[in-house]
């Protein structure tokens, strides 16, 4: 079953001579469970792809559908929906410097409004099985790269979301850090049915992916 | 834990409270920049409190003495309705004559010199009050020794008496006339202006035997004040005012000449904090834009970012008021022992309004950061 379906995506950024169109027509499908790997050298578009897909750009052309609804276009409902259905990985983990690892991880299901308590608890459990619980309540400037993405991680997957969208999740980790991290992406989305959608020019990844695409240039083929 | 159980759980509150913890963690993350920021703010609401203290000090404590007579009219020289600044003048026996209309229980005659002396090389400004030993008119609240001079005796404010270095005992020439102090009294010290008390002959030799210049009046139970006053305005040279009108005649002379300036120093100030609020919660909305941009990536409503930008600059300003609020405590109270001329008064009422009006302009002053906030692109998140 298809969890993230987008047809005809397209995205043009300016106007007239000078427009650049970023990704052109651009049909795709992630199943639930599935993990899909997309590979692509720099200004190749996958970045926009990827916002668009979340949800944080808007495109020119074309629509995204998220566990069978179309992406909203009122912002306020745009954002529920993110949280309620997408986990973002990024490149440079973005962990909120003031908060601990724990409220970090427990930050998505505070904003869904959980209680503190209970958010941090399901936050702990989810730490714990990444292998830091000595690292709760560990500034994220007192944690080493892998630890950070495994926090980053943990807070993608804390609120169960139907969609996970990874920005080159290993681009700041060394290689063992990285395929780690990659270990806990593909494993999580295999066990919990939710599709994963990971882009990334690092084409060793491709060992942990069900399908690999290549974008060059704002299109997609198969590789 | 599985997802239904999470979602079922979530709250309006909850995402309130979100709000609110990421403010919390915004301001005080940072421990040295938020102590910064709260010195900074702090600072700026001493000075507003203090002055706005220094501001009601001047002018309650301009009123205290017609406030403290207990008496309901005032008989003053026709054409005066002033006491602090006013010079009147009219004939003693006139207060007899008041003493016998209809519906007057009592009178008081009071002669009140305006001047300056100098004690051991220091010039002060004083209001000479002479009243009749044993009758109302002189000092309310002793401090120190006697507060009924006889003969040559003089009580004077304490704060005078600490200015000009003289003590219980000693004797000192006030308008050429030797006298010796026998007591200090509290809450007399007008504006700067130190009230010194001497038996009325003492001060009408100063401003002219047989003249007086205030006379107070207490009405019998019952007694008409319109009646009274209409009598003893139809006595020669003098005229009756309430009680109430000389001290609010007072106030406003007061208000006009000296707690005015204050305020505008208050203002200034509260600009200042305004200035110094705005920036610090700009800095901090500039600083914290990466985290405002994961937030609106991971989800988090228009409410939540905006609100917590919003709660960030409330729980600054409360730090920096209950700051100020002590360090203006800790100002009065240096002021208070090191020089007793210029007082703060820090009323409850007073020091809650001017919080709350700071509080208020520091969230005005939020509008520049929320905007800011606001601009955030939650695709940053996406930069390296």
């Amino acid at each position: 079953m298809s969890v993230v379906v987008a047809h005809g995506l397209t995205k043009t950024f300016g106007a007239g001579v000078g427009a650049v169109t970023a990704v052109n027509d651009v049909d795709l499908s992630v199943n639930a469970g599935e993990v899909l790997l997309l590979i692509g050298p720099s200004g190749s578009g996958k970045t926009t792809l990827l916002s668009m897909l979340g949800g944080l750009l808007r495109p020119t052309r074309g629509s995204v559908w998220i566990g069978g609804r179309l992406l909203a276009a009122d912002p306020l409902q745009l954002a529920r929906q993110r949280l309620g259905t997408i986990g973002f990985v990024f490149q440079t983990f973005n962990l909120l410097p003031a908060f601990s690892a724990v409220e970090n991880v427990a930050l998505p299901l505070r904003l869904m409004g959980v209680p503190g308590r209970t958010a941090r608890q399901r936050a702990a459990e989810i730490l714990e099985a990444l292998g830091l619980r000595e690292r709760l309540s560990g500034s994220p400037r007192t944690l080493s790269g892998g630890e950070k993405q495994r926090v980053s991680l943990a807070r993608a997957l804390v609120a169960d979301p139907l969609l996970l969208l990874a920005d080159e999740p290993t681009a700041s980790l060394d290689t063992k850090a990285g395929r780690d991290a990659m270990d806990i992406l593909s494993s999580s989305a295999r066990r919990g049915r939710q599709a994963c959608l990971v882009v990334t020019h690092d084409t060793r990844l491709a060992d942990f992916a069900d399908r690999v695409l290549q974008i060059e240039d704002g299109r997609i083929f198969s590789r | 834990m599985d997802r239904d159980t999470l979602l079922g759980a979530t709250r309006w509150s909850g995402r309130a409270m979100a709000a609110l913890h990421i403010a919390w963690r915004n301001v005080t993350g940072e421990r040295r920049r938020w102590a910064v920021s709260t010195v900074a703010l702090g600072v700026a609401a001493m000075l507003v409190i203090f002055l706005e203290g220094t501001s009601r000090w001047i002018t309650s404590s301009s009123t205290a003495y017609v406030d403290h007579t207990g008496s309901q009219l005032i008989v003053a020289q026709r054409g005066i309705d002033d006491f602090l600044f006013a010079q009147s003048a009219f004939p003693e026996a006139t207060m007899a004559q008041v003493s016998h209309l209809s519906g007057v229980a009592a009178v008081s005659p009071v002669v009140g010199v305006n001047g300056v002396v100098s004690v051991r090389g220091t010039h002060l400004p004083v209001y000479l009050v002479g009243f009749n030993s044993g009758q109302p008119g002189g000092p309310w609240k002793l401090d120190a020794g006697s507060k009924q001079p006889h003969g040559s005796e003089v009580v004077l404010d304490r704060g005078f008496a600490r200015v000009a270095g003289v003590h219980i005992g000693d004797s000192l020439t006030l308008f050429g006339h030797k006298l010796r102090i026998v007591g200090t009294s509290a809450e007399t010290d007008a504006a700067g202006d130190f009230f010194l008390f001497v038996p009325l002959d003492v001060a009408e030799s100063i401003g002219g035997v047989g003249t007086v210049s205030y006379g107070l009046v207490w009405l019998q139970p019952g007694a008409s004040a319109r009646d009274v006053t209409s009598q003893i305005d139809q006595l020669p040279g003098v005229h009756a005012v309430a009680r109430q009108q000389v001290a609010a005649n007072d106030h406003a002379m007061i208000t006009t000449s000296f707690a005015q300036p204050v305020q505008v120093l208050a203002v200034v100030g509260l600009i200042a904090g305004v200035l110094i609020a705005g920036i610090v919660l700009y800095t901090a909305a500039v600083e914290h834009s990466r985290d405002y941009s994961v937030l609106k990536a991971i989800g988090a409503g228009a409410g939540i970012v905006y609100g917590s930008a919003l709660l960030q600059s409330i729980v600054l300003s409360v730090f920096g008021v209950l700051l100020g609020w002590a360090l203006a405590t800790g100002l009065s109270a240096a002021f208070d022992a090191w020089d007793p001329v210029v007082e703060s008064r820090l009323d409850l009422d007073l020091v809650a309004a001017v919080s709350a009006l700071i509080v208020a302009v520091n969230l005005l002053a939020a509008l520049l950061p929320v905007r800011q906030v606001s601009r955030v692109d939650p695709q940053e998140v996406f930069k390296a």
